[in-house]
């Protein structure tokens, strides 16, 4: 091998990561479906309104953008591992090194 | 507030809005608890400019999920408290109203109560009603206040690392303390009360203590040692930002961090941390783990000596390289779970200022040492009170130098320290003159001394534990000087390691020394 990396430990690292992006998604599905239900149950009452609009402006992005961070790392990984493994098929090929 | 949203509302929907918002709280706590193990340990093993922004951006994620967290939690206690306030007066309101019917009043869509055979207007039933809904409308005004308030947006914390953002968020805990419902100890708790108060208050108030009270999590004796690790990296983090001292705290930092990888019962816990004073007066006190000492067959708990500071933990062939030494070592002779402490909690002399008279007084005082010995011992019959039960437990002191005298004294008064073996390493005396006068037992006691360990010939503190008449079980050493015990494979630091694994049959022995040598330092 050219390079000395775990190429598996690189790929189970990138799925921890997009399965815990994955806990953050479902926890944000669950958080916009709780809040839209308790404004359908109390019509007209300020706060449950107020905290879906919130929900929706703030929150949820804000999960988005934790999101987005696991799952850059997630590729990023996945990105090193492609481009190690590719190497060393160059390599054992005779092609590359 | 309108008579009929407070009568006929499904107030049950708002206990189940707390509960949904209690439950993302508990899967973002989830995912901050799950990133150590698998994701940012994996990635320290690995290197290069993109893992390291990785590592930064986890951090960040960290203290970003764990504040939301702590709000989200903060919104439960809202809908909880608006559910707890309104059912009582909706069960009111409608008593209220069904005592109207029975005596054939008339209650309008307005609240205003009349009874026309009798007089226009009710004011006893319509100014109950008038009560019922102003308070009611205060609860929800309240309400929309807090929702308001608690959102992330107020803190203004997207993205920032780092201890400000630790510091919004516990301040703003403190803050609202109540209203975060971030559970309190109860004062003078033992180890166990605390061990059993901490396992009642689940996760989410677990975390919500831990985030809001730092220093105190940190500090308190019964909690489990990765509890106290994570409480004690952030005020370390908070210590690296605002410290007197900040350079050898990062470096501290960065030691406990090169072990994040492996496996729990291999990695470094920062049990206990004082930062250290202006001056490095007084120094930090240190209490950091190889292992974790609540699950180890075998602990061992190292006590240094004079000069130890936080510069010197983190130092090459320092507190915390002498640490893994012996955790190593150990490991060698047993399968069975190891934990080696650096235990520096005592403010040991500094070093001799050799161009003063009088330069070694110091050293040769037993303030120190005195000093120290109540906290080594609580230390110790801590570990003892909250080890795991189920695992036999073996602990052993490796007292260096000065460090040696502090465990001697703690060991030869009241009724000792509990542990069963004690080991000197390159000691000036240990304030007994006889091995039997410890409570462990001379058969226990054990001695390193190298033949050219000057300071192992002071005897300034006592009988020279190596020599005859003290009647230890001396020990081999191929080391030089007073400080080399801990230099890998040597015959030092594998004896050390066998006397920790309880295997002292496998060490190699020498005789006690026969004569005092009486080498000076000028």
């Amino acid at each position: 091998m050219l390079f000395s990396v775990d190429l598996p430990a690189l790929h189970a690292t990138a799925d921890a990561a997009e399965d815990l992006a994955g806990t953050l998604t479902e926890a944000a599905r669950v958080l916009d479906g709780g809040t839209a239900e308790l404004a359908d149950r109390l019509p007209g009452w300020g706060f449950p309104t107020t905290s879906r609009d919130l929900v929706a402006v703030i929150w949820l992005p804000d999960q988005e953008s934790a999101r987005a961070r696991l799952r850059a790392i997630s590729g990023a990984l996945r990105d090193t591992a492609n481009a190690y493994a590719l190497t060393d098929a160059a390599n054992a090929a005779g092609i590359g090194g | 507030m309108d008579l009929a949203r407070l009568r006929d509302a499904d107030l049950a929907a708002l206990a189940d809005a707390a509960a949904t918002w209690r439950g993302f709280a508990v899967r973002l706590y989830e995912v901050d608890d799950a990133l150590p193990a698998r994701v940012i340990g994996p990635l320290a093993a690995m290197t290069g400019e993109a893992t390291t922004a990785a590592q930064e951006s986890l951090a960040s994620l960290r203290g970003l999920l764990e504040s939301r967290a702590m709000r989200a939690e903060a919104m439960a206690d809202v809908f909880e408290q608006v559910h707890d306030g309104l059912t009582p007066l909706q069960r009111d309101l409608r008593t209220l109203l069904l005592q109207a019917d029975a005596e054939r009043l008339t209650v309008g869509e307005d609240g205003v109560v009349t009874a026309p055979e009798v007089a226009p207007v009710h004011h006893e039933y319509t100014d109950a009603i008038a009560g019922i809904l102003s308070r009611a409308e205060t609860l929800e005004a309240s309400a929309v206040a807090a929702v308001t308030d608690i959102t992330p947006e107020r803190i203004g914390v997207v993205g920032v690392v780092g201890a400000h953002e630790f510091n919004d968020v516990r301040d703003d805990a403190h803050e609202n303390g109540i209203a975060l419902d971030v559970p309190r100890p109860r004062d003078g708790m033992s180890p166990e009360e605390a061990r059993d108060w901490w396992n009642g208050l689940g996760l989410s108030g677990q975390r919500a203590f831990l985030l809001a009270y730092p220093e105190e999590a940190g500090a308190m004796d019964g909690l489990p040692t990765g509890v106290r690790d994570e409480a004690n990296r952030w005020n370390l983090r908070r210590d690296i930002e605002v410290g007197w001292d900040r350079d050898a705290a990062a470096d501290m930092l960065a030691k406990l961090e090169s072990r994040d990888h492996l496996p729990p019962e291999k990695r470094a816990y920062l049990i206990s941390y004082q930062p250290p004073g202006p001056n490095r007066d007084p120094d930090a006190r240190i209490v950091a783990s190889i292992g974790d000492p609540a699950r180890a067959a075998n602990t061992g708990i190292y006590v240094p000596g004079m000069t130890t500071d936080l510069p010197s933990f983190s130092a090459p062939d320092g507190g915390f390289d002498r640490t893994v030494a012996m955790y190593n070592a150990t490991d060698k002779f047993t399968d069975a779970e190891t934990a080696m402490v650096f235990w520096l909690g005592y403010d040991p002399p500094d070093a001799p200022d050799l161009a003063e008279p009088g330069h070694l007084a110091a050293g040769m005082s037993d303030n120190a040492a005195n000093a120290g010995t109540p906290g080594l011992d609580r230390f110790i019959n801590t570990l003892n009170a909250t080890h795991d039960d189920s695992i036999p437990s073996h602990t052993t002191v490796v007292a260096h130098s000065y460090g040696s005298t502090l465990t001697g004294i703690a060991d030869s008064t009241e009724d000792g320290l509990a542990v069963d073996d004690i080991l000197f390493v390159g000691s000036p005396g240990v304030e007994v003159s006889d091995a039997e006068d410890l409570h462990v037992g001379a058969e226990h006691v054990w001695v390193e001394a190298a033949d050219d360990d000057e300071i192992s010939y002071w005897g300034n503190h006592g009988t020279d534990p190596a020599g005859e008449d003290f009647g230890a079980n001396r020990l081999l050493t191929d080391t030089p000087g007073h400080s080399g015990y801990w230099i890998e494979d040597s015959i030092s630091l594998n004896n050390m390691g066998a006397i920790l694994a309880d295997h002292p049959e496998k060490t190699t022995r020498t005789d006690p020394r026969n004569e005092f040598l009486g080498m000076v330092v000028e």
